[in-house]
């Protein structure tokens, strides 16, 4: 048998591995380099970029739960003319699809900061993170309601030139109806999921341990729970979906996969084992070869019959 | 910055509830500075809990030998698991990581200000200014002398060595802070203050250096995540214009004057 095929092809990218960073775990690319061999990674998606620079929130910002961790970063970011100007130059000499993930306070700023990326050479693709709280709709998130998931989405789409992905909210509670009106908005691509809403209180203190109170949680714990979203949403659009949450080996990357997942993203992992994209690839290619199957896109879904 | 399987050879209980533990990593040993730190995965197979690594700063290193030392205080899951390593295990160790402290270029007397596990990344950098030719003055406090580290190279290394503990079991009777303004002649002639403790420690020892006149470094501690500057988890108030600077990149050793410490105990 001929050597088994890791490539995918997802909306327009080509990419060499599945296996692609989670924002705001893998920064600017370049901190995990040379730890990390960017010839392992499929495509790389970049901290969250807003229009203007974001202090994020008072520390702490991150705490460790029973397999998994909560964070509340409060998606501090340069903006996106410093991420044109001194980040992404930088990044664009390697042989590596970049993503850039884009938040905003209202739907007007997703545009905008589109507008701005629209001028910079080297972007593949950007992902729309639509959790974050919009402010002129009282802090709820723009990932929790679908009419306003799509609107965000068709603001995106009306000005982009590249492949739009939604990255969806897991805190809702009917995923499928958020992903089929974001695709309906025109989305290109569906990644899901962000992280759960969570919190931990100090028992000594008495008080939240966050500085935000409340945070996201990743990691392994969450991932049955998010397994279920994949299967779900990837059954109910036609889009490419991505899937992640507390992916920590082949196997587990694999179980995404099955679920109907294009794609996967390694958060969290990243942090405990650098060298975890090479190890899923690895395991994966081994799998493949034991099993007869030629291209990793045969098993998409497979779990479905 | 490498990972490697860093070979035990010491996990040993120094006092109760405070552990060294020497590993063998020339490559991390050739490249470790005083100040820097290493991230270790505690536990000693693929489990998930507990998750993340956790930052250790270089307690002592060896070149020559390739080794690598570390002093650390059990306090949670992770360090209790840290515990369980006995000689010829192997522990997932990646660094050196971070910025370390500056050392003086000059041979003037430095004061080196040590609260509790504090003293962990202060005996390397003692060490190596006391091979230079400096003056050392150590000032360590602990509660008790049941956990006061003096680590035998950090006695050695130190041309006075002043020990405070708050009930009087050994040395000064007193905090680390009223030891210091005891002994403000010694720290006054000093060119650089090195120092790392609980945060009200350090800001009291950082004031004080302030009123005496000389420059101070503080190491700091902080929850940790991927501990390369990627993901913005353990970031500190500063009085740098963008206000919070990753304690794993920018730091962990800042200059006094420019983090924002809590003076609440």
């Amino acid at each position: 048998m001929k050597n088994p095929s890791l490539k995918v092809a997802l909306c327009g990218l080509s990419l060499r591995t599945p296996i692609m960073t989670a924002s705001g775990t893998f920064g600017y690319g370049l901190e995990y380099h040379p730890l990390v061999d960017f010839a392992d990674l499929g495509a790389v998606v970049v901290k969250g970029t807003t229009l203007e620079p974001w202090l994020g929130n008072r520390p702490p910002r991150i705490l460790e739960t029973p397999s998994g961790m909560l964070n509340a970063i409060g998606l501090e970011n340069c903006g996106v003319e410093a991420f044109i100007h001194d980040k992404l130059p930088k990044l664009t000499p390697y042989d590596l699809p970049i993503v850039v993930n884009i938040a905003g306070r209202t739907v007007d700023e997703y545009p905008q900061v589109i507008e701005h990326l629209e001028k910079a050479q080297g972007i593949a693709a950007y992902e729309l993170n639509i959790s974050c709280p919009n402010v002129r709709q009282g802090g709820m998130a723009f990932g929790t309601d679908p009419e306003t998931a799509a609107s965000v989405t068709r603001a995106a789409k009306a000005i982009a030139s590249r492949p739009v992905i939604v990255k969806l909210s897991p805190n809702v509670t009917d995923i499928t109806a958020i992903a089929q009106a974001v695709e309906a908005a025109g989305a290109d691509a569906i990644s899901l999921v962000n992280t759960f809403v969570g919190m931990a209180i100090d028992i000594h203190k008495r008080r939240p341990v966050l500085g935000n109170k409340i945070g996201g949680l990743s990691g392994p714990c969450i991932r049955p729970l998010a397994v279920r979203m994949v299967w779900q949403v990837a059954q109910a659009v036609r889009v490419p979906v991505i899937g992640m949450g507390g992916i920590d080996s082949w196997q587990s990357a694999l179980e995404f996969i099955l679920a109907g997942a294009d794609a996967v993203g390694i958060g969290t992992a990243f942090f405990v084992n650098p060298g975890i994209a090479r190890d899923i690839n690895q395991g994966l290619l081994d799998y493949m070869q034991k099993e007869g199957i030629d291209s990793i896109s045969q098993l998409v879904g497979a779990a479905w019959k | 910055m490498i990972t490697c399987q860093a070979k035990v050879i010491l996990n040993r209980e120094v006092k109760p509830g405070y552990y060294l533990l020497r590993l063998v990593s020339p490559e991390i040993a050739r490249k470790a500075l005083p100040g820097q730190f290493a991230l270790l995965r505690c536990s000693t197979k693929d489990l998930t809990d507990p998750l993340l690594r956790r930052p250790l700063s270089f307690h002592n290193v060896t070149k020559e030998q390739g080794e690598i030392s570390f002093l650390y205080q059990v306090k949670g899951k992770g360090t209790k698991e840290l515990t369980r390593f006995v000689p010829g295990d192997t522990v997932d160790t990646m660094g050196p990581l971070g910025k370390g402290f500056q050392l003086e270029p000059t041979k003037g007397p430095i004061a080196i200000i040590a609260g509790g596990v504090g003293v962990a990344p202060l005996v390397y950098l003692a060490c190596m200014a006391h091979d230079k030719g400096n003056t050392v003055y150590t000032f360590l406090g602990a509660r008790s002398t049941e956990s006061l580290l003096a680590d035998p190279d950090l006695v050695r290394a130190s041309t006075r060595f002043f020990a405070a503990t708050d009930d009087g079991t050994e040395g000064f009777c007193g905090n680390i802070i009223e030891l210091l303004h005891k002994e403000t002649n010694h720290l006054a002639t000093c060119t650089a203050a090195y120092i790392c403790g609980p945060e009200p420690v350090m800001a009291a020892a950082v004031s004080l250096c302030a009123k005496v006149g000389i420059p101070c470094q503080v190491s700091l501690e902080s929850t940790m995540a991927c501990g390369v500057g990627a993901c913005l988890g353990c970031t500190c108030r500063t009085t740098r214009s963008h206000n919070y600077s990753r304690v794993c990149t920018e730091g962990p050793v800042f200059d006094g004057r420019e983090v924002i410490l809590d003076e609440k105990p």
